[in-house]
């Protein structure tokens, strides 16, 4: 955008200067010699009466051949007259008296009333007027002069140096102008998608800060007013959720304490009852984890449970969160080797940290092949943890890969309902990731695995600008 | 791949051959394709559309003998070639009805009673293109005109017979072999000694112009090997940095403006014969000069090298040997 934009400044800056100093050129070039020509004009003017009064062959007047000797003196130059039938009549150079020229000029001269042409090679200029007679019966005669223009030339080239040098250094201005302007007309843009972009990845309470001028300043309104506005939305479901929650945690408590009443009340029941409220047992407990991950959600969406950032020895949780998967994985037949580079120590919630990873680390063994490995792997540089979580599963579709971490999305919906998920996991991780202000991301390849990384600032993020 | 190179090859090689044809259109030149046995280019003059310029066509003899190629040119003289932008000197209607040549070289040409319909302009281009094409034939030394039968006049004078030297084509163009004769300061350096040389100056400068800068040149290596032995040689006396501001000349003086480098010249050189040599070559070569005034970047020379200097120069046959 910004390369287009600078390449339109400076193409049309470049053309403009090209086209202006063309015309100055042109104009220059075709008026430099209007004086002398309108001065040999006037002369030549002059000699007709002369001519007039001195009457012909002029050659018998000293006072008129003084006069063109002269005039050769003062041009530097040549002066010739012809008679009608272009017999030379008079030469300043002596060579050619006598001799009928037929040469273009004198032609073009007798044809046209005058001719006038440059030679740039031999810096000389080149005029021949037709000396019209002034009596009835009287013949034309034609005047010629070749004379130096060395100075028009050089005047001329300097004018020609002058205009150039302008133009280039108009050329230049428009240069640095265009990558001025493209640069300050692409940077609010640019900055625009880098927070846009942000507020793609999850921060949702950002706002767009951009207000460079009055457009940019009206469209970072606008977009301002639809986040606003989708944020409302949000809040509203997400109330919805948290009320439809709560009102089902309550009498799924009841049911599960039915429940377990009958099945411990000792009483003989018949295996189909027993086998049932067994069922009916475990669907509930299913619900009341669907329920309290919801509740756990909807406490994060609102804000009402803030992060309790501490300081926390990073490598020991990550040994509790393994520690707490190893009879899973065991169970699974699946290898999980974990690598920690350093000593971490970050401010963070421990708590929610745990649940986040170990929802990664509990899907990478659950959706792994019989086995199959899990590589954990925890570095670390100067302002952020990392965390991998690399599997040998079955992969996850690339179309598929922007919804995994919409609220009830299940990737292959048949293993998920095996595996017992509530296709809630990860939300949850990535919740408390963007709370951290940290990152995640997901690669993946068909039937190779997935690999989960996590990046979170060491220290607690510091919040400034924005609206919220 | 290979089929859009050999498609890119084709095209240039095209554009190419294009290119070369077209360029080969602009060509003036025609060479017919030589029959007789003697062949060597000569010109015919032609005319452009609108008769503002005549120009030279090259063009080889058909035949031999002097008769068969004046036939040859008269023909081309009438042609009139729209497709190379040639037009006959020879205006529409006026026809060439006869020509005989006399034991002299000189070649009458008649014209018919049309002639007298062409203004003077028109009809000098006519003279000037039949008199230069057919001066071309070795044994035509002269051209004259006959109208009508009677004798060509102008001002009720007869016009005569015309010779080639009687037209210019163009303006500037070196017109004839001339000879010049140089007087140098002999090595000896007590006198001047002449050399004759050929010279076929343009016409862009004064003739006199031309004489200064021979002078200032020197002789050439053949000029001074061609002197006998025990006689003295000619030798360049005017310092070669010397520049020419100026040569005018004003009635029958020619005013010679050198740049001051001409004063740091040889000093076992007498002043007079440098002078001398500059001022009776210039009088001795140019029929309307008689006396010569030198100046040094525009101021008059009084003295040269601390001895005196005359006002204007006159010959002085005495300093040649």
């Amino acid at each position: 955008m910004s390369f287009t934009l600078f390449l339109g400044i400076a193409f049309c800056g470049i053309v403009s200067c090209a086209l202006l100093s063309y015309i100055l050129i042109s104009y220059n070039s075709r008026h430099l010699f209007d004086s002398s020509k309108n001065r040999l004009a006037d002369y030549v003017n002059g000699l007709s009466y002369d001519i007039e009064r001195t009457g012909f062959p002029l050659g018998s007047d000293t006072t008129v051949s003084d006069d063109l000797f002269l005039l050769a003196e003062n041009y530097s130059g040549r002066v010739m007259v012809l008679d009608n039938s272009l017999r030379v009549i008079f030469d300043s150079y002596r060579t050619k008296n006598g001799l009928t020229i037929v040469a273009p000029e004198i032609l073009e001269g007798c044809r046209n009333n005058t001719h006038f042409s440059c030679d740039e090679e031999k810096q000389t200029a080149t005029y021949v007027k037709l000396i019209s007679s002034r009596s009835a019966n009287g013949e034309n005669l034609v005047f010629y002069i070749r004379y130096d223009v060395s100075n028009e030339l050089i005047r001329s080239q300097t004018s020609r140096r002058y205009i150039m040098l302008i133009a280039l250094s108009l050329c230049i201005i428009i240069f640095t102008l265009a990558i001025v302007l493209s640069v300050a007309f692409t940077r609010p843009l640019r900055r625009i998608t880098r927070q846009l972009e942000s507020i793609g990845n999850g921060k949702i309470d950002e706002r767009l800060t951009v207000h460079a001028n009055r457009e940019v300043s009206e469209m970072s309104d606008s977009v301002n007013r639809i986040l606003e506005r989708s944020h409302e939305m949000e809040e509203n479901r997400q109330n919805f959720v948290s009320d439809v929650s709560h009102e089902l945690k309550t009498p799924m408590t009841s049911m599960k304490i039915l429940a377990d009443a009958l099945l411990m009340s000792g009483e003989e029941l018949p295996d189909m009852v027993r086998e049932f409220l067994t069922d009916i047992n475990s669907e509930i407990d299913r619900e009341n984890h669907i329920i309290s991950d919801l509740l756990a959600l909807a406490r994060m969406d609102r804000k009402t449970d803030t992060i309790h950032y501490e300081r926390t020895h990073i490598n020991e949780t990550l040994d509790v969160i393994l520690n707490r998967v190893a009879p899973l994985a065991e169970s699974k037949e699946v290898e999980v080797v974990c690598e920690s580079y350093r000593d971490i120590y970050a401010e963070v919630d421990e708590p929610k940290i745990i649940t986040a990873i170990t929802n990664l680390v509990e899907n990478a063994i659950l959706y792994n092949r019989p086995n199959g490995s899990v590589y954990v792997t925890l570095n670390a540089n100067m302002t952020y943890f990392f965390v991998t979580i690399r599997d040998t599963g079955y992969g996850i579709a690339e179309s598929e890969i922007a919804h995994i971490f919409e609220r009830f999305y299940r990737v292959d919906k048949d293993r998920s309902r095996e595996t017992g998920g509530t296709g809630l996991g990860l939300a949850i991780t990535k919740e408390v990731v963007n709370a951290h202000g940290g990152q995640i991301k997901v690669y993946s390849k068909i039937n190779e695995g997935t690999t989960f990384s996590v990046r979170i600032p060491l220290a607690k993020p510091v919040r400034n600008g924005g609206k919220g | 791949m290979t089929r859009r190179y050999i498609g890119k090859i084709v095209s240039i090689a095209l554009v190419f051959i294009l290119a070369i044809t077209s360029l080969y259109g602009c060509t003036q030149t025609t060479t017919p394709t030589p029959s007789a046995d003697e062949r060597y280019p000569v010109f015919y003059y032609a005319l452009n559309s609108d008769a503002t310029s005549m120009f030279r066509v090259e063009y080889a003899f058909q035949s031999s003998s002097t008769e068969a190629k004046i036939a040859e040119l008269v023909q081309l003289l009438m042609v009139n070639d729209k497709d190379n932008e040639r037009y006959s000197v020879v205006p529409k209607n006026l026809r060439i009805e006869d020509w005989s040549l006399d034991a002299d070289g000189n070649l009458t040409v008649s014209f018919n009673g049309e002639y007298s319909q062409m203004n003077a302009a028109r009809e000098a281009v006519l003279r000037a293109g039949v008199v230069l094409t057919l001066t071309v034939v070795p044994d035509v030394k002269s051209v004259t005109f006959k109208v009508n039968g009677e004798p060509l006049t102008q001002h009720q004078e007869p016009v005569g017979p015309m010779t080639a030297t009687m037209f210019a084509n163009r303006i500037g163009e070196p017109t004839q072999v001339l000879n010049v004769k140089l007087y140098f300061v002999n090595s000896a350096k007590n006198g001047l000694v002449m050399v004759n040389r050929m010279v076929f100056p343009d016409d862009y400068e004064p003739m006199e112009r031309y004489i200064v800068e021979y002078m200032i040149a020197g002789p050439t290596e053949s000029e001074i090997s061609s002197i006998k032995k025990n006689d003295p040689k000619p030798m360049a006396a005017i310092p070669s940095k010397t520049r020419i501001n100026k040569v005018i000349t004003k009635n029958t003086t020619c005013y010679v403006d050198l740049s001051s480098e001409f004063q740091n010249s040889d000093k076992t050189i007498p002043p007079k014969f440098i002078l001398h040599s500059l001022a009776d070559t210039l009088i001795r070569n140019i029929e309307y000069i008689d006396g010569v005034v030198f100046t040094v970047d525009g101021k008059k020379l009084s003295t040269y090298r601390g001895e005196e200097v005359p006002s204007v120069y006159r010959s002085a046959d005495m300093l040649i040997q």
